[in-house]
């Protein structure tokens, strides 16, 4: 761009963009909540709801040794580590652990879909993944598919193993000892003891035998091979297999099962051993070499996936040089919602990436014809190993726990990040189906964090009551910029968000001085506020609002409510670091038709443009762009789409800044404020959540069966909904598949709660479908 | 404006099934607080909710309304297990404090 349109004295924003101050421009979110743990050590920094307060002090150490774990597991600046998981302490401690380390951090929602999880958690080269115990098991499910990542820790497991701390031997004996007594054949074998959706019957297990002995065999050479099957049960799979083995050893945790195995392989003409252990001890006490080790349909009921890795990678050395593990009657997560252990094809097929003299694992599916009802989606596995001399041992990271994390000194790393290091990627719709990673450097979130808690004085005795999903970037602010100030975060649980009466206690009976939130989620609470007598409402001093369109008799009910409360109205783009504008709400003219945006914040620049890039005259609708240091670095992997939408900023200070285009309209009002007029594309808010209308429409023709779709976003009493429109390709559509089909794309906010099939979409004079149209079908 | 519970319009529930009853009055008032959060009374009182233009945010103006009205305090999620009219005036009806309204 040549000479950049000179901004004329007449022009006002000239004046209101003079937002230039100092910072501290090279320290990062660390070094901030290092000097607010030297401050206030004994301050409290995290709240929940059970009242357990972790101070600063003890905050700042706990994360000094987890960020010593992921530095000692390599990981560090340029890498990133997903955060899946609840919104609780130790993920707080997790969130400041990875930027200590060096590493920036992305939220990834637990109750996303499993594929859209893989796919964000891929496209960022993920390195680590920091989960808990309520989140472990989707984790390991799905983290064989994501490349990149190479270790996942679990911080609030105490004990060596994931598994070790609920596993309880004496329980899983006593359990197995009364299944294999059942005196119903098909029960002792373990059949019929959920209820399934039609009990099986002896042609059944008839068949499931016969496929088992028939595929245990295909996968081995000899002729007469030496067999281990552990979990034998009551002998059914024995009875097919002994007598045509050279030797067999049977194993169970259960003596009874172990007794009725060895029975039956003798009635059946065979010699059978039994061994009454736990599948990790099989390798200590029982001598290979072997050419088929057996698990048929036992994984199910073991612990968990690390506890099968950890097994499988202590069998190898019981294997003759081509002998085999035969895994049979898996059970796939994406086809059954099984309690137990379900284990992902993937899973299987990434084995030799991560068991160390795996030489090649199979994953067979069943013939439909075969099998009838649960047992047709079951699936076998034939895991092959190297020669016994390229066989070391088992060097597969283990899950990390609080075991692991505990080992570590307190004491901070001497290196951390600096401030041109990423500190987030978060995640907002994309208008072409795939999400958009927004990155930001440590710089970006230090100069909100200055602004904010200067111009609203936040201190060492604020308490902010944090409500919101990590997943939404305003969550930055709450967490590091009420730390940095010395002050506390009050987490809200997740039983205490599902009810806005209990939100309304915490709010009169705690310490909770602050409230931030997109204004749909205090919407939620007013009523319940307003209908209560009040019982200590003078705490609250400041409430944030950003987001999406504030109520206009919003600010005033709070105000009525929380005598003491200021209202402030935030707004900015994901892409400008959480916030960039504000406007303090005072009195409110009822006949306005919004809250103003306010004016730009410290070090942030706004320009109101046509489309030549030209500032638009006074009071004149036109383009909104933001510049200054908030402006994120751009979406993760994307250059193409990071370039269209990042411009070299004409009005610059230095060198090389650039200007978001947000696609906002605005003008500026005589006030000096800016009005926010819409939008220029499909872009909506749903109650706080910013949606893409192009993501969602591309998920529902991703759905089978759909031949075409349109979305909208219909304005109603207190904002938004989805809606959605879908012609079927030609079989009739119910719409609960549609629904279950966008379920597993996408996450609950996007799913449309009104779906509605049509024949044809109506279309325009000019081709495009008819959205008043649609609107009207409602 | 929180609810319109207690308006005129409530005080003369006399549609879509008020028959004078106990019930029939509890419901008219559950239609009510519907009609007032949704500001529009075309549905049924076996319409779901949702697919009448309905959302979290006015879920919890109605169900504020209909706490206070019987002095109790109403989980979100009774709402949420019984999304028409009718399925939550039965709910409401077997919850203690609504007795003396139901009945």
């Amino acid at each position: 761009m040549s000479a950049p349109p000179a901004l004329s004295p007449g022009v006002p924003w000239s004046v209101w963009n003079q937002t230039a101050r100092h910072f501290r421009a090279d320290v990062t979110i660390p070094d901030l909540l290092a000097e607010a743990a030297e401050r206030h050590p004994d301050r409290p920094a995290i709240v929940t709801s059970d009242k357990q307060v972790l101070t600063h002090r003890e905050l700042h150490r706990r994360a000094n040794r987890l960020a010593r774990l992921l530095r000692d597991l390599g990981v560090g600046r340029g890498d990133t580590v997903a955060l899946f998981g609840e919104r609780d302490a130790p993920a707080l401690v997790g969130l400041l652990a990875v930027l200590k380390c060096g590493a920036a951090y992305v939220p990834i929602d637990p109750s996303w879909p499993a594929r859209r999880v893989v796919g964000l958690l891929d496209q960022l080269d993920v390195a680590a993944v920091l989960t808990d115990r309520t989140h472990l098991r989707s984790m390991q499910e799905l983290r064989w598919q994501v490349r990149s990542l190479r270790h996942v820790l679990c911080p609030d497991i105490a004990e060596e193993f994931s598994w070790s701390a609920t596993f309880r031997p004496d329980l899983v004996v006593n359990f197995f000892d009364f299944v294999s007594s059942a005196p119903d054949q098909l029960e002792a074998a373990g059949f019929n003891m959920r209820r399934s959706e039609r009990p099986f019957d002896e042609n059944d297990v008839q068949q499931y035998r016969d496929h088992v002995a028939a595929f245990a065999f295909a996968a081995t050479a000899a002729a007469r091979p030496s067999i281990l099957e552990i979990g034998s049960g009551s002998g059914l799979i024995v009875e097919a297999l002994a007598p045509r083995a050279s030797r067999y050893v049977a194993v169970d945790p259960s003596p009874v099962s172990v007794k009725r195995s060895q029975e039956g392989g003798f009635r059946a003409g065979g010699e059978v051993d039994g061994v009454v252990c736990f599948a990790h001890e099989v390798a200590e006490r029982v001598q290979g070499p072997f050419d088929v080790i057996l698990l048929a349909s036992t994984v199910q009921f073991l612990p968990d996936l690390d506890y099968l890795l950890s097994v499988l990678g202590s069998l190898l050395g019981l294997l003759a040089d081509d002998g085999v593990i035969v895994l049979a009657d898996l059970i796939d997560p994406d086809l059954s919602d099984y309690p137990g252990i379900r284990v992902a094809p993937h899973f299987i097929e990434h084995l030799p990436e991560f068991l160390p003299g795996v030489s090649g694992a199979s994953v067979h599916r069943r013939q439909v014809e075969t099998f009838a009802g649960e047992l047709a989606q079951r699936y076998d596995a034939v895991i092959r190993v190297a020669p016994s001399g390229d066989r070391p041992a088992s060097g597969r990271e283990p899950l990390w726990t609080g075991h692991h994390i505990e080992l570590r000194p307190s004491e901070p790393l001497a290196t951390g990040p600096t401030a041109d290091d990423i500190c987030y990627t978060i995640f907002t719709s994309g208008s072409t189906g795939a999400p958009k990673g927004v990155v930001v450097t440590h710089r970006s979130a230090v100069n909100l964090i200055d602004w904010v808690n200067r111009s609203y004085r936040v201190g060492p005795t604020d308490q902010i009551l944090f409500v919101t999903s990590f997943c939404f970037d305003l969550s930055v602010y709450d967490i590091f910029g009420v730390l940095a100030a010395g002050g506390s975060v009050r987490l809200a649980s997740a039983a205490e968000l599902d009810e806005p009466d209990t939100l309304v206690d915490l709010l009169e009976q705690e310490e909770i001085t602050i409230w931030d939130s997109a204004p749909a989620a205090l919407a939620m609470v007013m009523p319940f506020v307003q209908v209560r007598e009040p019982a200590g409402r003078g705490t609250l001093r400041l409430v944030l609002l950003s987001g999406d369109w504030i109520p206009v008799p919003l600010p005033d009910q709070i105000r009525a409510a929380f005598p003491n409360a200021e209202v402030v109205a935030l707004g900015g783009a994901t892409e400008c670091t959480v916030w960039s504008n504000h406007y303090r709400v005072g009195d409110v003219d009822p006949g306005w038709p919004s809250i103003p945006y306010g004016k730009p914040m410290q070090n942030a620049r706004y320009y109101v443009l046509d489309h030549g890039l030209r500032p638009c005259p006074y009071g004149a609708e036109g383009d909104l762009y933001i510049a200054g240091e908030c402006v994120a670095l751009g979406y993760a992997r994307s250059p193409g789409l990071t370039a269209a939408k990042f411009l070299p900023d004409p009005w610059a200070h230095r060198t090389g800044e650039r200007m978001y285009h947000t696609g906002d309209r605005a003008r500026w009002l005589p006030s000096g404020d800016l009005e926010f007029l819409g939008r220029l594309d499909d872009q909506v808010k749903v109650r706080g959540y910013r949606i893409e209308l192009g993501e969602v429409q591309s998920a529902l023709l991703q759905c089978p069966g759909v031949r075409a779709a349109s979305v909208v976003a219909p304005s109603g009493p207190g904002g938004r909904t989805l809606a959605a429109f879908y012609v079927p390709t030609a079989e009739p559509l119910p719409k609960a598949e549609v629904v279950g089909a966008l379920q597993r794309i996408l996450p609950s906010y996007m799913v449309p709660t009104r779906i509605v099939a049509l024949d044809e979409l109506p279309l325009t004079n000019t081709g495009k479908v008819d959205r008043a149209a649609l609107l009207s079908r409602l | 404006m929180v609810n319109d519970i207690g308006s005129a319009e409530v005080a003369n529930p006399d549609r879509d099934g008020n028959d004078g009853s106990a019930r029939g009055l509890l419901r008219a008032h559950v239609r009510a607080g519907w009609a007032a959060a949704l500001q529009h009374e075309r549905f049924d009182n076996d319409d779901d909710f949702f697919a009448i233009g309905g959302h979290s945010l006015l879920i919890a103006e109605i169900m504020a309304g209909l706490g206070a009205l019987a002095g109790t305090r109403l989980s979100l999620k009774l709402f949420f297990d019984h999304p028409t009219v009718n399925e939550l005036t039965d709910a409401l009806a077997a919850h203690e404090a609504f007795g003396s309204l139901a009945r």
